[in-house]
């Protein structure tokens, strides 16, 4: 494709708001994440604090029990269990879906599973607001006596990041020509082991990509994680919404420490698989 | 010796019959094209004897044993793919070596298999090239050399050329031919396009919508055709086919086709035709001569001429029907111009008009010449 080398001064103007707009919550959170209390809410704003402070982290990973009251020292829970948590049910949700998702989509791709229907009945669980599905959920579970477990959020978030792995990996799975299966059995193996042997690791970036997107999908959700969780399982994203005090309102900074802390993970894994998915995402892992 | 015997296949979808009551023998060493357009059971048929496709009845037998419940990898065949499915997480030599891999060779047994393989296919060179950067023929050789490796009883080739340019097509259908007869092989060959079947086969069978329509030697499928499919399908420009009415004569038959009768008496009749019944009559492009004005009863008008180098193809309007007419002399008429036509005896086929299978034909008078 030809590309001007000259952009004109509209791309530009263009390009500056999209990127403003991406950028600035981004800047904003790590800001307030290093201001004193008295910074966060200050009019007019303080876009970088004149005295940069650790009190926010430090809230978050050391108990401020008997430490001096401050607003940053009024949260009752350090984020420890919350990271915990998030960090086990957003890796096993994730596993569970992709392996559910990925037995799925071999069903449906290779083996005409259900006709035409099956995937999007898959997805019609993803046409309901997701709210209308927790209160089903929170029934279920509590007849069931899920809520408040790790069990229970892996087995919710499993369910609701399905459709995703199904489709993401079943159009990995169709751009893969069925021949080299066929070609694998002729010379031997069985089909499910020609799955293993060659569906799979051909479709590696596609699967690692798809596992990436559905961590981030599982990593960041809110409303199940509130909804079927009471006092003994919390998730980062609902820890946020805790930090919280009767004295000093909205723990902003509080919040902004745990949310800098939450996000790192996810830029250290993108970082060390950008290649995979690029080539995941541009579909180009196979050459016909 | 039968190599592969197919009794009565049948493949049916739901209420959609892909393959139906198919018969077919193939003897050892033998080419034979499976030949037929888009759609007309010739994939089907295929993966049915591969063993990918279970028949919905019907037998396959390879040597005699029946290959029924037998899984594709047991069967002793090598399938090469149009897509040619090569591994492409592999270099050519494990792509190579993969079949003999886990048929449980040794090291060293597997290292000279590669060789001798990459050897006949001229691989020899890119053995550790990784199959992820190669083009279309130097793939279709990796396709080719992984399946023959493996020393299968037959060879199967789905389109193997449709993928490749049409300079690389010749050149890789001369290679087949070469490895085939340095070989020996038993291959069974699927294809729509009939240069690849006539040049390569020793035997053609030609499906239609499921159908085996004809099953014979590329000079009596070509020249003989069964039905007006075969006659029209194969052949560039395909069969002239001409509707008209038996008469009865007393030298043999007549065939009205409107502005004139053709005699068929010199091809003595298997059948015999009821005076009046409706026949197509069906003459190849070059089993017609082109001749002056007058020289004959068929007059014709030239309505195009197109120079194709050796070749010479005339358009003519014969009555109300137009023909095609293949000469390899120089045609010295004009455009517009009137001539005579005179069809080779005994290179006239007659169809039933309705039903479009052959009534009688040649063979049966090449058979008693011969």
């Amino acid at each position: 494709m030809f590309v001007s080398k000259k952009m004109t001064w509209w791309a530009w103007v263009a390009l500056a708001l999209a990127l403003f707009f991406a950028v600035f919550p981004i800047f904003w959170i790590v800001s307030t994440a290093f201001k004193p209390s008295t910074e966060w809410v200050a009019i007019p704003p303080v876009w970088i604090s004149g005295q940069p402070t650790l009190d926010n982290f430090s809230a978050v990973f050391i108990s401020q029990a008997g430490a001096a009251e401050t607003a940053a020292t009024a949260v009752s829970e350090t984020g420890w269990r919350a990271i915990f948590g998030s960090i086990i049910i957003s890796i096993c949700a994730t596993a569970l879906s992709i392996s559910v998702g990925l037995a799925a989509s071999l069903a449906i791709s290779r083996y005409r599973f259900g006709g035409n229907s099956t995937p999007l009945m898959i997805l019609s669980g993803r046409m309901f607001p997701p709210i209308a599905i927790a209160i089903p959920f929170l029934v279920m579970f509590n007849s069931i006596g899920l809520i408040d477990t790790y069990l229970g959020l892996i087995l919710c978030y499993a369910a609701f990041t399905l459709p995703f792995s199904v489709w993401m990996i079943k159009s990995f799975i169709d751009d893969l020509p069925q021949e080299i299966e066929e070609a694998a059995m002729l010379d031997g193996l069985s089909r499910v082991q020609a799955h293993i042997r060659f569906t799979i690791p051909l479709i590696r970036g596609g699967l690692i990509s798809t596992s990436l997107f559905i961590f981030i999908l599982n990593w960041s959700e809110f409303l199940f994680g509130l909804v079927l969780t009471a006092k003994d399982v919390v998730t980062i994203p609902v820890q946020l919404s805790k930090y919280f005090a009767a004295t000093a309102g909205q723990l902003y900074g509080v919040q902004a420490a745990l949310a800098v802390v939450a996000v790192l993970p996810l830029v250290v894994i993108g970082y060390f698989i950008q290649t995979h998915l690029v080539r995941g995402l541009t579909f180009g892992a196979v050459k016909r | 010796m039968t190599k592969l015997q197919i009794k009565d296949l049948r493949k049916t979808y739901g209420a959609f019959t892909a393959v139906e009551g198919l018969d077919l023998s193939i003897e050892q060493g033998e080419t034979v094209a499976l030949l037929g357009p888009s759609g007309c059971g010739k994939s089907t048929t295929l993966n049915m004897i591969v063993g990918l496709t279970d028949p919905s009845s019907g037998d396959i037998r390879i040597d005699g044993r029946s290959m029924l419940g037998v899984p594709p990898g047991k069967r002793g065949i090598g399938l090469v793919f149009q897509d040619y499915a090569v591994f492409g997480n592999m270099t050519v030599r494990e792509n190579l070596s993969f079949g003999l891999k886990v048929r449980r060779m040794t090291k060293r047994d597997i290292a000279k298999e590669v060789e001798k393989t990459a050897d006949l296919m001229g691989l020899s060179n890119s053995l550790d090239s990784p199959t992820s950067v190669m083009g279309g023929s130097q793939l279709q050789r990796v396709a080719l050399g992984r399946t023959l490796v493996t020393n299968p009883s037959i060879l199967l080739l789905d389109e193997p050329l449709s993928n490749l340019e049409a300079a690389m097509r010749n050149e890789m259908r001369q290679e087949l031919r070469r490895i085939q007869k340095q070989t020996g092989q038993t291959v069974i060959y699927v294809t729509h396009d009939q240069i690849e079947a006539l040049s390569l086969a020793h035997r053609i069978a030609v499906m239609d919508r499921g159908r085996l329509v004809h099953y014979g030697d590329t000079h009596e499928v070509y020249h003989f055709p069964k039905e007006t499919f075969v006659g029209g399908f194969l052949g560039d420009p395909p069969m002239n086919f001409l509707p008209g009415t038996v008469q009865a004569s007393q030298t043999g038959h007549r065939v009205d086709i409107g502005c004139a009768t053709i005699d068929v008496e010199a091809t003595p009749l298997g059948l015999s035709l009821q005076s009046g019944s409706k026949v197509t009559l069906g003459v190849r492009p070059e089993s017609i001569d082109l001749l002056d004005v007058g020289a004959t009863d068929l007059g014709a008008e030239i309505l195009l001429i197109e120079q194709l180098g050796a070749d010479t193809i005339v358009t003519l309007l014969l009555g109300t029907h137009e023909l095609k007419l293949r000469s390899t002399q120089n045609v010295s008429h004009h455009i517009g111009d009137r001539c005579s036509l005179c069809f080779h005896p005994g290179m006239v086929s007659l169809f039933d008009a309705e039903t479009g299978v052959k009534l009688m034909a040649s063979p049966v008078s090449k058979e008693i010449a011969a």
